[in-house]
């Protein structure tokens, strides 16, 4: 079997383990199910910030604007699922495209700690501003509810929400997966790989690194809306550094050089850190430890272990497929 | 005679240093366009100045009748202004092959929603064109390799092919034949003047002066920043000014 068949399998076979989980597990593991794919579309949309060689704090708190966008929409306007959904991922993008003017001229430490301050100012105002709730946020988010001829939907069910989650993160990913393999994929790898070549090749670089910040906002954008029906409520703490670092934590002992990395390092994550519940405050420690033993042993996280079986979207370089180059070392 | 790209009173000072004191030279369409001179004479950063990674303190660069001054190094790079670089500055965790699809992404022609969407045959003919740059650059076997695990000689000659990905109308290569076995440079001479001899101009920077009279058609010496003299090779071999900036007066 070609590699790119075996990847294409996982895919199906992972889908497929999604679509049957709630039937084997309980309510408590379906709602667990349902933030592990609202987090796969965290990380997989960080990843495009990442491809173009920047890591963010912002991501998160982007990912709050579109659920409060949604939350505010819903509770006071009404509005239906699938227009907030979108409203949240323009509002998200939009944000994005201000703060892109002023973050964007800064590279590497410097983006990251511009985001930082970007991040925390937005946070603070949720607190500060009754309209949005200020610290105890916006509850009672109304569950979407379909109706069509007699035919009903009740998505505050946790299987149903969960089915709907899962139907919209897999959209997001395919979109994400394509534009990966198109032009702008490639141009964000080459910004990341040689920043100056690129530009003497014609790549206006700030505006590709730029769009790459604003594209991946609006995908957060999209999980902060599932986030916030999903739990009914939107608080600024949900969207607190704390978060912004599990973030870059889960992408970096997944993998960020191919899209299946974050996707693992976010599942095996969430996973382990579910288990963990009984002892809270140890976390931040094991989380630490796993760091660090990561960095040592897989310095290209864990979608290493997988890179034998499976050979990803990205063309990163084959050299065990190169038969010219073997012949000339043996 | 049209010039393709002008040089007006290009000066450019780094503190104290004048690196360039009103430089003023030009390239004359479909030629190879020689810039010597001792280290330090100003060469790389009038290239620079060129392509647009240094802004001129004053003067003007003047590309194809365009004024490129103001614009950025990428704007010139799409109107045909594209560089190579000292250093072998390549995507290097790409496949040679990869690297000159890379090399298109800024100026390949435009479809509809090809930035998220190629379709098969699209994406055939990029590679196609791909080999094709790399087989006239004499890399055609190398396609699948690792651009990292090229030899330093392969890895300049890359370097020109992604340069030359970028579709370039006049080409600017900073000392390619640096560090190259002798058959290297005799390839490297036949890609050149190929380049040439399929439209492009090209403008050189080379210490190595037995290809640089082999190739240019016309030689523009620099010494401290200024330009010493300009003329065919014959002459500027004679003339008594270049000898004294390369050997020292007597």
């Amino acid at each position: 079997m070609r590699p790119r068949s075996i990847s294409t399998v996982l895919a199906i076979v992972l889908i497929a383990a999604a679509v049957l989980l709630p039937l084997v597990a309980g309510d408590y593991f379906t709602a667990f199910g349902t933030e592990i794919a609202i987090t796969v579309l965290m990380l997989s949309s960080y990843r495009i910030i990442v491809l173009t060689g920047e890591w963010s704090f912002a991501h998160v708190v982007l990912q709050g604007v579109g659920a409060y966008t949604a939350a505010i929409l819903v509770k006071d306007l009404g509005w239906p699922f699938p227009a907030t959904l979108a409203a949240g991922a323009a509002m998200s993008a939009l944000v994005a495209a201000i703060l892109s003017y002023p973050l964007l001229r800064m590279k590497g430490f410097y983006f990251l700690m511009g985001s930082f301050a970007a991040a925390e100012a937005i946070r603070l105002l949720w607190r500060k501003i009754s309209f949005f709730g200020g610290t105890r946020g916006l509850s009672n988010i109304p569950a979407p509810y379909l109706e069509l001829g007699g035919f009903s939907i009740d998505f505050g069910h946790t299987t149903n929400y969960f089915y709907l989650t899962l139907t919209v993160v897999i959209c997001c990913l395919l979109l994400m997966w394509w534009m990966e393999q198109a032009r702008i994929g490639g141009i964000w790898r080459a910004i990341q790989q040689q920043d100056v070549l690129a530009q003497s090749i014609g790549i206006e670089s700030r505006t590709y690194r730029r769009l790459a910040f604003v594209i991946a906002a609006a995908f957060a954008g999209i999980a902060g809306v599932l986030l916030a029906y999903a739990f009914g409520s939107v608080t600024a703490n949900r969207f607190s550094l704390n978060f912004a670092l599990y973030l870059m934590i889960w992408s970096i002992v997944g993998g960020t050089r191919t899209f299946y990395g974050v996707v693992l390092g976010g599942v095996v994550l969430m996973v382990f850190d579910e288990s963990l519940r009984f002892a809270e405050e140890l976390r931040p420690g094991v989380y630490g430890l796993i760091l660090i033993a990561v960095m040592l042993f897989f310095p290209q996280g864990l979608e290493r272990l997988l890179a034998p079986i499976v050979r990803g979207p990205t063309r990163a370089p084959r050299r065990d497929v190169v038969p010219s180059t073997r012949s000339e070392n043996a | 005679m049209t010039g393709i790209l002008q040089l007006l009173a290009v000066r450019k000072a780094f503190g104290g240093l004048v690196a360039a004191d009103d430089v003023s030279l030009s390239v004359v369409a479909g030629t190879i366009h020689g810039l010597i001179g001792p280290n330090g004479a100003g060469k790389t950063t009038l290239f620079s100045l060129i392509t647009g990674f240094y802004r001129a303190d004053s003067g003007t660069v003047v590309f194809d009748g365009t004024n490129v001054t103001p614009m950025s190094t990428s704007t010139r790079a799409r109107l045909g202004l594209v560089r190579t670089f000292q250093s072998n500055l390549l995507f290097s965790e790409q496949s040679a092959i990869d690297n000159v699809v890379s090399g298109g992404l800024g100026t390949r022609p435009r479809q509809a929603f090809d930035w998220l969407f190629e379709c098969p045959s699209q994406r055939a003919a990029v590679m196609e064109t791909a080999r094709e740059i790399l087989q006239s650059c004499g890399l055609g076997d190398k396609a699948e390799v690792p651009a990292g695990s090229l030899s330093h000689g392969q890895q300049r000659i890359l370097g020109i092919a992604v340069a030359l990905a970028a579709r370039p109308r006049l080409l600017l290569l900073d000392e390619p034949f640096t560090g190259m076995t002798a058959r290297e440079k005799d390839a490297l001479v036949e890609i050149v003047q190929s380049i040439r001899a399929r439209g492009a101009s090209i403008v050189l920077v080379e210490h190595d002066m037995r290809a640089v009279m082999r190739l240019c058609d016309r030689i523009t010496v620099l010494n401290f920043g200024k330009v010493l003299a300009e003329g065919t090779p014959d002459q500027v071999r004679r003339h008594p000014d270049v000898m004294a900036a390369y050997l020292g007066t007597a």
